[in-house]
């Protein structure tokens, strides 16, 4: 009896991790979705995120 | 008794566990085929592409297009017009596009509205201006993480025999170099204050930490 519950247990343990890391993986499927959706349909066009300059730019001009 | 609570409890994991993944999307890449006429249609610029993709990414675009209705027209054509450029950046562009879109993002909305035309500005911009702002935005990226995080920790582990100058050995903080950069001369950076400032805020935390020989 006690070994089946040993058994039972580990097999909820192994379950439970996989299903964390499955979770982990949709959820940063998730985010990518979002964030490329999102920067691929902005105002903005690309080469203006992948100038650091501009961003450096623009944090420096907006203080006011 | 036992067995069967137990039997009972692991029923109900099981059933809570299957109904869960049943609810989520398989992790399995869809192939083409397996893709809905509106999937195909939204992605259908990677339409050549899609065999090679990894198959993390042909799930990320395929959750895409199912967020594709959610756009205005104009946003859509854009989304889909910009899809190959997307698709062509190596994974490190695709990462500082992405921390670069976060970052703005953080601006005021009603800044952020004239950030369309704020890029054409800057595109005007004399190139050597651009380099400059390009440097300054390189140099904090590393510094940061070197004197705020990096530094305390660093010392000690590193420099085994600190013979503790008698000048401070300020770490060059050179580092205000996104602002001092950016403004043409002012705020220099720290020039005149060097003794002052160097042993109040700077050098402690580096002195400090390989203090005397106080071993046993």
């Amino acid at each position: 009896m006690p070994r089946g519950r040993t058994a039972v247990s580990m097999l909820l343990v192994v379950v439970a991790a996989l299903g964390v890391g499955y979770l982990g993986e949709l959820q940063r499927t998730a985010d990518l979705e979002e964030v490329d959706s999102a920067l691929l349909a902005d105002d903005l066009p690309i080469d203006a995120y992948l100038d650091s300059g501009f961003d450096a730019w623009v944090q420096n001009d907006s203080p006011d | 008794m036992g067995s069967k609570r137990l039997a009972r409890l692991t029923a109900a994991c099981a059933l809570v566990c299957s109904s869960q993944l049943v609810a989520a999307p398989p992790l399995t890449a869809p192939a083409w085929n397996d893709l809905t006429p509106d999937q195909q249609r939204t992605l259908s610029p990677l339409a050549r592409e899609w065999r090679d993709l990894p198959d993390e990414r042909k799930r990320k675009w395929a959750g895409i297009a199912d967020r594709f209705p959610g756009y205005t027209p104009e946003e859509q054509s854009r989304l889909q017009r910009r899809m190959e450029t997307w698709f062509s950046l190596t994974p490190e562009q695709r990462t500082v596009a992405r921390d670069q879109y976060r970052n703005l993002q953080r601006i005021p909305p009603e800044q952020r509205e004239a950030l369309r035309q704020k890029w054409i500005t800057y595109q005007e911009l004399p190139s050597e201006e651009k380099q400059r702002f390009n440097e300054a935005a390189k140099k904090p990226a590393a510094k940061p993480a070197i004197p705020k995080i990096g530094a305390p920790p660093i010392k000690p582990l590193s420099a085994p025999p600190p013979p503790r100058p008698a000048k401070p050995k300020i770490i060059v903080k050179t580092p205000p170099p996104a602002e001092a950069a950016q403004l043409p001369a002012p705020v220099s950076t720290l020039p005149a204050p060097t003794a002052a400032q160097a042993t109040s805020p700077m050098i402690e935390p580096v002195i400090a930490l390989p203090p005397s020989p106080a071993k046993p």
